[in-house]
């Protein structure tokens, strides 16, 4: 069964009058990632806040459905959209900063979920919260636990909402431009992890970016969207090798003559030679 | 950037109060019905054909002393506030950038103006430099002048260091330069604020000298000095301060109106700027 | 050479924040400064326009050498609009009060031009970098981040400089506004302009820049034409960046090399 199935979804603006997103569908099982390509502007980040329920004012789901774990969501009160939030459902996303409280340790405030989601006493919590920040990798979790958010770096305050977002053990991951604002090699690094949690969990992932090289290192489907359209849709082989749609090429080409790329392809070609 | 004002309808509304006021300020002695120092028996009358504010204490009437007092007591707010903005905008300014010293002598400076007991300060003054208007005047402007010292510095630091400004001097501008296209733009509307503010407090404070006999001398009249007079006797006329009241709140008020019109006129850029944002959040507001 | 520095140190109170920087830029090149958050890739670029006072080295403008400038002479220097420097945020680095055509013509009127000449360059620059003129007589308020980005490199270009440093230039802006940016720039360096193109992304420099020079924690760790830089780097932390840029067919390092790469920095550690 799918973890998270969306079909054809759309997103209406309500003071606008117009639907924002003209019907996304992707399914999500356990262990696959799926990401979504697409400039500011494209619904990506709408279709990422209808899932979790938490789309602003005014904006709504006018159309197709959202599954999760074969749930219509629609169906789900906010007791129970809360329940799914951080069990089913973890999410990251760009200014990690912003959602943390700079008064308070990181580490309390990764306790504070797992207390609530998983009703752990407050000893046990500490315990827990300590483990997560050791498995999102960051160095001596002990000492990051009793940290301001002042005193991280972009790249660690992102881990340690990674580990928030996954303390009650979701099965899904939203990371929305989850790395954008990092420099490259902390964005690899980020990747890296959720790679690697990918792997040993078997969470899985939708990463969603204006970079069609990021999703392509971490996603098996990509689905390219702009202005609320998705324009292609596909395995991601299929999307690098085979683009169908203009957007898609241009978003290939700017790799290929601009990027890193336009040097690795001489590089291949010289290792056959 | 008047035309741009009166393009505002509070700027029209503000502007047609000051014009008033001023022309109250240049002809009111002259259109003043009665001697407005002679007192009468007819003491602490009522609103009548021959008194048409009633009269004081002295049986002096109420609306001459108003009209005869406009010019003292305008052209005394406006001295005030001008000094203020001479004394604290232009070291407010420089401040950013003539230099360490220059800061630190006059951030020294302002506190300890703010410091300062006031009474004391006016006391010595006028025994300096003789006791009379201009000089009390001056005292009070120069007394509230840390007011504007921090608000020109203030807006002035937030603009000194944006990348505009680098951008500016990288193309080879002068400080000169920096604070004519750039700073002086933004510094305008918080002073302008300021400005209409100390104009309300300025009538307070000349009325409050001249009660301890600085300034004004008494009989003159000042609408600060009449609604001090005419406070005493509240249990007596309880309506009668209310005309120079409504002068001064009309003054005041419309010094108000009009800074929130220049500020208005001149934030467009800031508004525009408000309101791309908002668009922009409308697709990507955070959870 | 357009621009030399040679032996550049920088401090900021006891911050050593550049150690030793040399670097050169020649008419006509593209020289990408390559460095991440914190490395001082923004300190060298504001040593050369004279924003910070290097504590130590030399700094060669268009054949000047205005290391020891101050005031007057730097002042009397940028007004011939040599060099120019556009900022990373284009939003901040425009003046909201102004129009944008106000905010282009700056450069000329500062050096005192009349204001009806200026006027009609401001609208060939604006053709030059595809602004429409309507846009002239607008707040950068009410412009995309592209078209504000335009109007920065259309002031920047107004005094025809020699040499223009662009910090981070297109790392804003959507795939398709990229691509026609780094195609103008491809241009300007056509027409003889040195170019020192500053970011953290080694990806969006690689596609334009003749040579590369990598910083790391304030020091340049390797300098090198591109395709050396990202074939074949000698540092590991230039290997790590190449490493950790997002490609599209991944052949760049793969993850367990990026692991072994971020160990081996970890024991070097940065420069004593």
């Amino acid at each position: 069964m799918a973890l998270l199935s969306l079909r054809d979804v759309r997103i209406h603006d309500g003071v606008g009058r117009r639907d924002l997103v003209h019907g996304v569908s992707f399914a999500l099982t356990p262990g696959k990632a799926v990401g979504i390509v697409g400039e500011s502007g494209s619904g990506k980040t709408l279709t990422c806040q209808a899932v979790l329920g938490i789309l602003p004012e005014h904006f709504a789901v006018s159309g197709g459905q959202i599954e999760i774990e074969g749930r219509d969501v629609s169906t789900l009160t906010q007791k129970e959209w809360t329940a799914v939030r951080g069990t089913t459902i973890g999410a990251v996303f760009q200014d990690p900063a912003s959602y943390l409280n700079p008064s308070l340790k990181v580490g309390t405030q990764v306790a504070e979920v797992v207390r609530v989601k998983k009703g752990l006493g407050r000893r046990d919590a500490r315990q827990r919260a300590i483990e997560l920040l050791g498995a999102v990798r960051l160095r001596d979790p002990e000492r990051v636990y009793r940290q301001y958010p002042h005193e991280l770096s972009g790249g660690m305050l992102q881990r340690v909402l990674i580990a928030a977002a996954i303390a009650a053990d979701p099965k899904v991951l939203i990371a929305d431009e989850a790395t954008t604002a990092l420099d490259v090699t902390v964005q690899a690094e980020i990747l890296d992890l959720l790679a690697d949690l990918r792997e040993r969990t078997g969470l899985a992932l939708v990463v969603v970016s204006h970079d069609l090289a990021v999703v392509a290192q971490l996603c098996d489907e990509v689905l390219v969207l702009r202005a609320g359209e998705t324009v292609e849709q596909g395995p991601v082989e299929r999307i690098l090798y085979e683009p169908r749609h203009e957007y898609t090429k241009l978003l290939i080409a700017e790799h290929e003559q601009y990027g890193l790329d336009r040097f690795t392809e001489e590089k291949e070609l010289d290792h056959v030679a | 950037m008047i035309r741009r004002v009166l393009r505002l309808t509070s700027g029209r509304i503000a502007i047609g109060i000051l014009g008033f006021i001023a022309f109250l300020a240049v002809f009111g002695p002259i259109l003043a019905p009665q001697d407005p120092l002679e007192g009468t028996t007819d003491i602490l009358a009522n609103p009548s054909s021959a008194h048409l504010l009633g009269t004081d204490y002295l049986g002096r009437d109420v609306l001459s002393r108003l009209l005869d007092g406009s010019r003292v007591s305008v052209l005394g707010a406006v001295q005030v506030a001008l000094i203020a903005l001479v004394v604290g905008v232009v070291p407010g300014i420089l401040s950013v950038y003539f230099g360490r010293a220059f800061e630190w002598v006059t951030l020294r400076l302002a506190d300890t103006l703010v410091a300062l007991p006031f009474l004391v300060f006016a006391v010595a003054v006028t025994a300096l430099l003789g006791n009379g208007i201009p000089q009390a005047m001056f005292v009070v402007g120069i007394m509230v002048s840390p007011l504007f010292y921090r608000v020109a510095r203030a807006a002035t630091l937030s603009v000194a260091r944006s990348q505009y400004v680098e951008a500016a001097i990288v193309a080879g501008a002068s400080v000169g330069w920096v604070v004519r296209k750039h700073v002086w733009v933004k510094v305008l509307p918080p002073i302008a604020v300021a400005l209409a503010n100390t104009t309300g407090v300025g009538f307070v404070i000349v009325s409050s000298l001249t009660f301890l006999g600085i300034g004004v001398q008494p009989p003159a009249p000042t609408w600060g000095g009449v609604l001090a007079s005419e406070l005493g006797y509240l249990s007596f006329q309880p309506w009668a301060p209310l005309a120079p009241t409504a002068l001064i709140m009309a003054t005041v008020w419309a010094c108000n109106l009009l800074a929130d019109a220049i500020r208005d006129v001149t934030g467009q850029a800031g508004r525009a700027l408000l309101n791309t944002r908002k668009v922009a959040d409308g697709s990507a507001v955070t959870a | 050479m357009s621009l030399e520095v040679s032996n550049l140190d920088v401090h900021y109170g006891r911050t050593h924040a550049l150690r030793g920087a040399s670097l050169s830029v020649a008419a006509g090149e593209t020289v990408g400064l390559i460095g991440e958050t914190g490395s001082g890739k923004s300190t060298l670029a504001r040593a050369v326009v004279g924003l910070v006072r290097p504590s130590a080295g030399r700094v060669t403008v268009a054949g000047e050498d205005v290391t020891g400038y101050r005031g007057r002479r730097w002042r009397a220097l940028r007004r011939r609009g040599l060099v120019q420097y556009v900022f990373q945020d284009p939003l901040r680095s425009l003046d909201p009060d102004l129009t944008v055509e106000e905010s282009i013509v700056e450069p000329l009127l500062i050096q005192g031009r009349p204001r009806r000449a200026a006027a009609e360059r401001a609208r060939e620059l604006a053709a030059r970098v595809h602004l429409d003129e309507a846009l002239l007589s607008r707040l950068p308020g009410e412009l995309s981040g592209g078209q504000r980005q335009r109007v920065t490199v259309a002031r920047a270009l107004i005094t025809e400089p020699r040499v223009v440093i662009l910090d981070e230039p297109v790392s804003a802006l959507d795939a398709a506004t990229r691509v026609r940016a780094l195609e103008f720039f491809k241009q300007l360096r056509a027409s003889g302009t040195a170019l020192l193109f500053i970011s953290h992304d080694l990806g969006s420099v690689a596609g334009i820049a003749d040579r590369i020079a990598v910083l790391y924690q304030g020091e340049i760790v390797e300098t090198g034409p591109a395709r050396t830089i990202v074939n074949a780097a000698e540092h590991p932390y230039t290997r790590l960046l190449v490493g950790s840029a997002p490609t599209l067919r991944s052949a760049a390092a793969d993850r367990a090399e990026r692991e072994e790469l971020r160990a081996l920095l970890q024991t070097i550690g940065g420069p004593a």
